[in-house]
């Protein structure tokens, strides 16, 4: 065994490598996605009027599988997520006599950060998902070349019907989640017999919210679903693909979504400072 | 046939789509003049599927020079690509490669309704034409995935000339079919050149296959790919390419 005292620097090295490789096709991953992105809004800027009977019910489609078919789980989430945060938040105010900030956490906690991030989180893990394994699998059949050779370019039929239906999609459910997290959370604190009437309780939501709230949370989502979009479009069309390699695919979906959406977020939440 | 080409490849290398660097076939010269019938035959993975595709402007050649109806694709834009895909049909081997989530009518109406040039009413009309023809119309509304392979490749065809075409590339289009399926190719291929010679739009052909056999009495151009070479026959041979003989076609499914 002559591996002696050279053995962890080249296990050192190795590691390196290894490490350096995947920063690399991180790197690469992210440039070609980022190109992915820009050609689908050139095709959204270019192509947005053509093909007007096909594309656009395509877009309603989307709409429809991404956004109606989850209102009823939407439903569940905002009921919880209200009776969370006011069972939390309500104990701990009324023990310092702060109750008249109740109103400032449901918009800080709820209108500017876990309501639009819960949406997209519920979005990606159930219509990104499905996006991926469809174009993966339309991709692994070769469809996306039939589809070339009859003049559709794929990017226009498939890709910006979903990513417009995942951003109003995104947008709708994140303000109906809103919406119905702020109308439990008063039902919860009505039940816990905590003395806030309903007016005061909506008052002092209305008074902590600022126009900036509605502008950077109409964006916030919106872009969101454009993340979805992307990411799950780009895994499932933009390479050769296999019909073994879908699951491995919609797995990345999972993943660079929550990243991606984590990180527009954060960009978000600097926003928030300056603005 | 005389006129200038409609397509041209000089000194082409042809590689698979999904394998670039492996070319197939080296120093392709071909020239296509409308209203040809040319059938290219070889051993299976002889090249013909990517020849095919690279004429018809769907894959790159791996080098030489390539023009479609007077464009190079390699340097077309995409308004001038898209000319050319509406003047090129293309029926992959295999199935036609359909779109699963549409019935067999969208699969259809699906390249004349993404043009927006005709009415809904107009395309239901055409389309109800083409699927007739096809024998097709109590399939209409069902998914291509529960046909047969051998009624998939004929939906595949309806969508391919669903728009009239100057150019169309037929993939292997008999392979495995029964005779009776076979008859009905040869014939819809027939009337639709006779069709375009009698609207003043001659119809340029270009089939593929294991053998000649089936393509005897229409075709007026022969070709093979052997060897790594494309080769222009000046006469049918006597033997099929890759020693094949017409006892040893494939076995014809039921219809």
């Amino acid at each position: 065994m002559s591996a002696g005292p050279a053995g962890p620097p080249r296990a050192l090295a190795r590691t390196l490598d290894r490490t350096g490789d995947r920063v690399i096709a991180g790197l690469i991953g992210l440039r070609e996605m980022a190109a992915f992105a820009l050609i689908t809004l050139g095709v959204l800027v270019t192509k947005f009027r053509a093909s007007r009977r096909v594309v656009h019910p395509l877009i309603f489609a989307q709409i429809r599988q991404s956004g109606l078919r989850l209102l009823p789980m939407m439903l569940f989430l905002g009921l919880a997520l209200g009776l969370l945060i006011i069972g939390q938040t309500v104990a701990l105010l009324s023990r310092v006599g702060a109750q008249a900030y109740i109103g400032t956490v449901m918009v800080s906690v709820l209108v500017r950060e876990l309501g639009p991030l819960l949406t997209a989180l519920v979005v990606l893990a159930r219509a990104g998902t499905a996006n991926v394994v469809e174009l993966g699998t339309m991709r692994a059949a070769r469809e996306i070349g039939a589809l070339e050779s009859l003049g559709i370019d794929p990017i226009h039929y498939l890709v910006m019907p979903r990513m417009l239906g995942l951003a109003l999609s995104v947008f709708c459910l994140a303000t109906y989640l809103v919406l119905l997290a702020i109308v439990s959370g008063w039902l919860f604190a009505f039940v816990q017999e905590v003395p806030l009437r309903p007016a005061a309780y909506f008052g002092q939501i209305g008074d902590a919210l600022r126009w900036q709230d509605f502008v950077l949370f109409g964006l916030k989502t919106f872009f969101f679903g454009v993340v979805i979009a992307i990411v799950s479009c780009h895994q499932g069309l933009a390479r050769p693909l296999r019909f073994e390699e879908i699951s491995s695919a919609t797995e990345r979906t999972v993943v660079v979504g929550l990243v991606g959406c984590v990180l527009l977020d954060v960009v978000f939440l600097v926003g928030y400072v300056f603005v | 046939m005389s006129g200038p080409p409609l397509i041209e490849l000089r000194g082409v290398d042809v590689a698979p789509e999904d394998d670039p660097e492996h070319v197939i076939l080296r120093d392709v010269h071909w020239a296509l003049s409308e209203g040809e019938w040319w059938a290219v035959c070889g051993a299976p993975a002889s090249g013909k599927t990517a020849l095919l595709s690279v004429a018809a402007g769907l894959s790159p050649a791996a080098r030489g020079t390539v023009r479609i109806l007077g464009v190079d694709p390699a340097r077309a834009g995409e308004p001038e690509q898209m000319a050319l895909r509406r003047r090129i049909g293309f029926v992959f081997e295999g199935g036609g490669r359909l779109l699963g989530r549409l019935s067999v009518a969208e699969n259809v109406a699906l390249p004349l309704q993404y043009r927006g040039e005709l009415d809904p009413d107009e395309v239901r009309r055409r389309v109800v034409e083409l699927l007739d023809r096809g024998g097709l119309g109590p399939v209409a509304e069902i998914s291509p995935g529960r046909l047969s392979p051998a009624l998939q490749q004929r939906v595949a065809l309806l969508r391919a000339v669903a728009e009239p075409v100057r150019l169309l590339f037929l993939d292997d289009p008999l392979r495995g079919l029964a005779p009776s399926h076979v008859r009905w190719w040869l014939a819809f291929l027939r009337d639709l050149r006779s069709r375009g010679a009698s609207a003043g739009e001659p119809l340029t052909l270009v089939t593929s296959g294991y053998e000649f056999t089936p393509w005897r009495d229409d075709a007026d151009r022969f070709a093979t790919t052997e060897d790594r070479r494309f080769r222009v026959l000046s006469r049918l041979p006597e033997h099929e390419p890759g020693g094949a003989h017409p006892a040893s076609a494939p076995p014809a499914e039921s219809p």
